[in-house]
């Protein structure tokens, strides 16, 4: 209910203006409107969606990356210093160090040594001090 | 005027149910392609802008539920979109003046053969542009004045002072005719 009613000489006007020719959209309009409508909320549906496999798939291609920098910096070779002392030289400096070691049992330890650093990938065999060092 | 959210059309347009878009469509789109087309004046523009008020709800339906007026929020957002579309014709009518012909609006109102009819037409036309904006949301939107000063952005009081102005202009510029307009109600 309008609480703004209007002089009554202008009635008759707006009723004609109300009554003439009332044109319509075209027969194309409503399936255009409503497939753009479809479109959108099936957009924004799935739109969550493929955030979320583009954000794995970004978290799994740096992943991939990294490893795959990690592999190619890694020797996994079991290298031997060439300035390695001999299993015999081990064995003589352990004699010395121990004379009551007997020569078996200081090759046994030189050998274990190496055997030691082979498997690790390091070398420790330079570190032993030559007796020459500690005397 | 409905209270926030007891239209369930609102309820259904919020969850996003497409048969909703398709009931509001169906309620309004043809009166609102008639007041685009007598505030923009060409079929394309005027279809236009009815797409993208549907589009904009679309986007903007997780508020619909707690809306106080869908007709108010659906004739203002025309509103916008008028706006933005003549901006854009105004636009392309400096960059490229060859293309002046269809940039100046033809006016595609339904032809008449009587010439009183046209003549309203043509007084309509001329009226300033607040006064025809609020004629177009009242005879071709079919919104109350409450409605139309949500949509314009003015008093109630405004809005029915502005249509009136309006209707005084429509019948001295029709003076002549007026006689046999009022004949044929």
């Amino acid at each position: 209910m309008e609480s703004y009613p209007l002089p009554p000489e202008f009635e008759g006007l707006e009723r004609l203006l109300a009554c003439g020719p009332r044109p319509e959209p075209s027969a194309a309009l409503r399936p255009r409107v409503l497939g753009s409508v479809r479109s959108e909320l099936h957009r924004e549906c799935g739109s969550p969606k493929w955030q979320f496999a583009a954000a794995f798939a970004a978290v799994v291609l740096v992943g991939l990356g990294l490893s795959l920098g990690v592999l190619q910096a890694t020797s996994f070779a079991l290298q031997q210093r060439p300035s390695a002392p001999s299993v015999d030289e081990v064995a003589r400096r352990l004699q010395v160090l121990s004379p009551g070691l007997s020569r078996e049992d200081s090759l046994r330890q030189a050998m274990l040594r190496h055997i030691g650093a082979e498997a690790s990938g390091r070398t420790t065999l330079s570190d032993l001090p030559s007796p020459r060092d500690i005397l | 005027m409905n209270g926030p959210g007891t239209d369930p059309l609102l309820l259904r347009l919020a969850a996003g149910d497409e048969g909703a878009f398709a009931a509001l469509y169906d309620r309004f789109a043809a009166r609102m392609y008639r007041a685009a087309l007598r505030m923009l004046g060409r079929r394309e523009d005027a279809e236009d802008a009815v797409q993208e008020v549907f589009l904009a709800t679309v986007r903007s339906r997780a508020g619909l539920g707690a809306l106080r007026d869908l007709t108010a929020y659906l004739f203002a957002a025309l509103h916008r979109a008028a706006g933005r579309c003549a901006v854009r014709r105004a636009r392309a009518l400096r960059a490229s003046p060859a293309a002046a012909g269809e940039a100046i609006a033809p006016d595609e109102q339904p032809a008449s053969d009587d010439p009183d009819w046209r003549r309203l037409q043509r007084a309509i036309r001329s009226l300033p542009d607040e006064q025809r904006e609020v004629m177009t949301l009242k005879i071709d939107g079919e919104l109350t004045f409450a409605q139309i000063a949500q949509v314009v952005g003015v008093s109630v009081s405004t809005a029915a002072s502005r249509y009136r102005y309006a209707l005084a202009k429509l019948r001295a510029s029709l003076a002549g005719a007026s006689t046999s307009l009022e004949r044929r109600r």
